[in-house]
């Protein structure tokens, strides 16, 4: 299926440009950065796959294929946004095969930590990519995901052939010999419709851009107060590492760019969601992030490394959490941080026993960064 | 069972098993701004409440600073200071060699035995130190020159010479003593000269942090020891009466 050179293409990318590209040995951030002729910027949080498997399999046990729809929606624009922002080469640099090197370099990319393995194979007349996946996050535990395949690959896709109508299917999920396997197909949504009945589409994409220069402005690397960087916990063994595979004992993470987070809270506007994906995050919280240790000093500065800015909490009436260098996008005003409060509400809980509810964060960037305050108030 | 001194912070002493071991030197650092002078006095105005003696020895403010500054907080340290309770003595400005101000130390500590002691600053003091080393370095060479005289900087280095001994004298001294140290926006150390830290017994950090409208003070114990440390960063306001936590 996969051509020698891609495969070549393949271990370039994740052998020599990935381990390069990543940078997690500062605290407080996790980053993509590649200088080349198109500088490529991204600013990453680990994310605990828990998450999107609870909020995922809740949202659509409880709101069926409306919820399916919402989160496919989200995954798109992550996915659109993503290769925007990272400069992707796109047809129209690359016309006719040229493309299929990018194609394969995006998910070489991608396959870093959500998967074992990733195959493609690219028909490039008719905007066909098909995709063969080992162990692909979210998926690989409850056998489907909406948000990063189909529609994050579809967003890709879109943005590489610079067509939006190019959506993505998730079909023949399964478990051989312990390993999960799955197939998804990008494709123009006619292409589609013709092999499968459960077809989404996401179209409007046209607003996702972001000034790079501003992104890269606001999400800085800075000193921050803490010695602890991912590479810190990587060295100690506390964080794992295999075949795309990150984890924290039984948990596993994967790299986010911080506008999936942001774009998958602003697609849901229903309050009941809102409380859904918080109460989410919130169970998450206090069962990875509240159990690491009894110390909540130690919880600040593990939060800080997996790319959360520098944390500081504390104690009195009111807890108070101030994240300074917190991740930033164009979309910060957009949303009430529901997944970062229900983490932060779980990890209270589990720490002082006690239940807390979080108020809407004060923002600030008149110092070029993005700071939060999130005062949260015992119930 | 460690015999300990209260911190003269309200509430303050719950979290360190009752107090500040006696005899320690805890360095008290933090941002300009953030309360390290209010939360010095407060410590020597507590022990005065009860007879104890106390110095606050300064290089970066006159004393009449230091009274208006209590004063505005209703801090009333004047009554001890007329008693005799407790002294301020202010070094600002004056033309004093190392020797001289570490002996100053020593005499001061030997003969008025302070159960508490107050040096303001030991950042003001190694930049001080920094200038003095090098001026009392020409002076041992003799050099007398009315050109500008180029000498290789050791200052960090004398200054972290001084830090140690000036520790040393307050550790041997059985006076329970606070150091204040300034911390540098954005440092990753705890105090400017990045050894005061390891040298001390305690270290107390000051921060605050204004996001929006709202100033959020926030005070953690990052090292006591012999001594159990309970919770992270407290939450604290500056009102009349100094340094209260919000618990």
């Amino acid at each position: 299926m996969e051509d020698l050179k891609d495969s070549v293409v393949g271990l370039y990318v994740r052998q020599y440009i990935m381990p390069r590209a990543l940078i997690f040995d500062t605290p407080g951030f996790v980053d993509f950065r590649i200088s080349g002729k198109t500088p490529i910027f991204a600013r990453q949080i680990l994310m605990p796959e828990s998450f999107f498997i609870n909020i995922e399999s809740k949202l659509i046990e409880k709101y069926g294929d409306e919820a399916k729809k919402q989160i496919y929606s989200a995954g798109k624009k992550f996915g659109y946004s993503f290769a925007q922002l990272g400069h992707f080469e796109n047809i129209k640099e690359h016309p006719g095969d040229e493309l299929k090197k990018w194609v394969t370099i995006a998910s070489k990319f991608v396959e870093g930590t959500y998967a074992t393995q990733i195959i493609n194979e690219t028909d490039v007349n008719n905007k066909v990519v098909e995709y063969n996946l080992t162990n692909f996050a979210v998926a690989n535990k409850i056998g489907y995901d909406y948000f990063f395949i189909p529609a994050g690959a579809a967003g890709i896709i879109a943005w590489l052939f610079q067509d939006f109508d190019i959506e993505g299917v998730l079909f023949n999920s399964r478990y051989d010999d312990g390993v999960h396997l799955c197939n998804v197909t990008c494709a123009p949504k006619n292409f589609l419709q013709k092999k499968h009945n459960e077809v989404f589409s996401e179209t409007n994409l046209g607003n996702l851009e972001q000034n790079a220069f501003q992104y890269q402005s606001f999400n800085k690397e800075t000193p921050i107060k803490y010695q602890k960087s991912l590479q810190t916990y990587l060295n100690a063994k506390i964080f794992k590492y295999k075949d795309g595979i990150m984890s924290y004992k039984n948990e596993r993470f994967f790299l986010l760019e911080v506008s999936g987070m942001y774009l998958f809270e602003k697609e849901f506007i229903n309050e009941n969601i809102k409380n859904l994906i918080k109460e989410c995050a919130k169970n998450v919280g206090a069962d990875i992030f509240g159990n690491f240790s009894k110390n909540l000093g130690e919880i600040v500065e593990f939060l800080s490394a997996l790319g959360w800015g520098e944390v500081t909490i504390s104690g009195g009436k009111k807890v108070k959490v101030i994240i300074d260098y917190f991740p930033w996008t164009k979309y910060y005003k957009d949303i009430d941080f529901l997944i970062i409060r229900g983490f932060l509400e779980g990890i209270l809980q589990s720490v002082f026993k006690k239940e807390y509810s979080s108020e809407k964060p004060t923002i600030d960037i008149n110092r070029g960064r993005l700071i939060l305050l999130i005062e949260c108030n015992e119930r | 069972m460690v015999e300990r001194i209260s911190t003269g912070v309200s509430g303050l002493d719950n979290f360190i098993s009752g107090g500040i071991p006696k005899g320690a030197v805890i360095l008290l650092t933090g941002l300009a701004g953030s309360g390290k002078t209010i939360f010095a006095l407060q410590f020597l105005i507590d022990g005065a409440k009860n007879g104890e003696k106390g110095i606050f020895l300064t290089f970066e403010q006159p004393r009449e600073d230091i009274i208006t500054q209590c004063r505005e907080l209703s801090l009333d340290i004047e009554q001890y200071e007329n008693s005799g309770i407790i002294e301020i003595i202010s070094l600002r400005k004056k033309n004093l060699h190392f020797a001289t101000i570490k002996e100053h130390i020593q005499q001061l500590v030997e003969e008025k035995k302070p159960l508490r002691f107050v040096l303001d600053s030991i950042s003001t003091f190694s930049i001080f130190m920094e200038i003095a080393s090098l001026v009392e370095f020409s002076e041992m060479l003799n050099i007398q020159s009315d050109k500008p005289i180029v000498i290789i900087p050791q200052g960090n280095v004398m200054s972290r010479k001084a830090i140690i001994e000036i520790t040393d004298i307050l550790k041997n001294m059985q006076t329970t003593s606070i150091v204040i140290s300034e911390l540098p926006e954005g440092s990753q150390g705890l105090s400017r000269d990045t050894i005061s830290e390891f040298l001390t017994d305690g270290v107390i950090v000051l921060r605050y942090m204004i996001v929006g409208e709202s100033t959020n003070r926030t005070l953690e114990i990052r090292k006591m020891r012999n001594t159990e440390i309970k919770g992270g960063n407290v939450s604290y306001i500056i009102s009349k009466g100094g340094i209260v936590l919000e618990v």
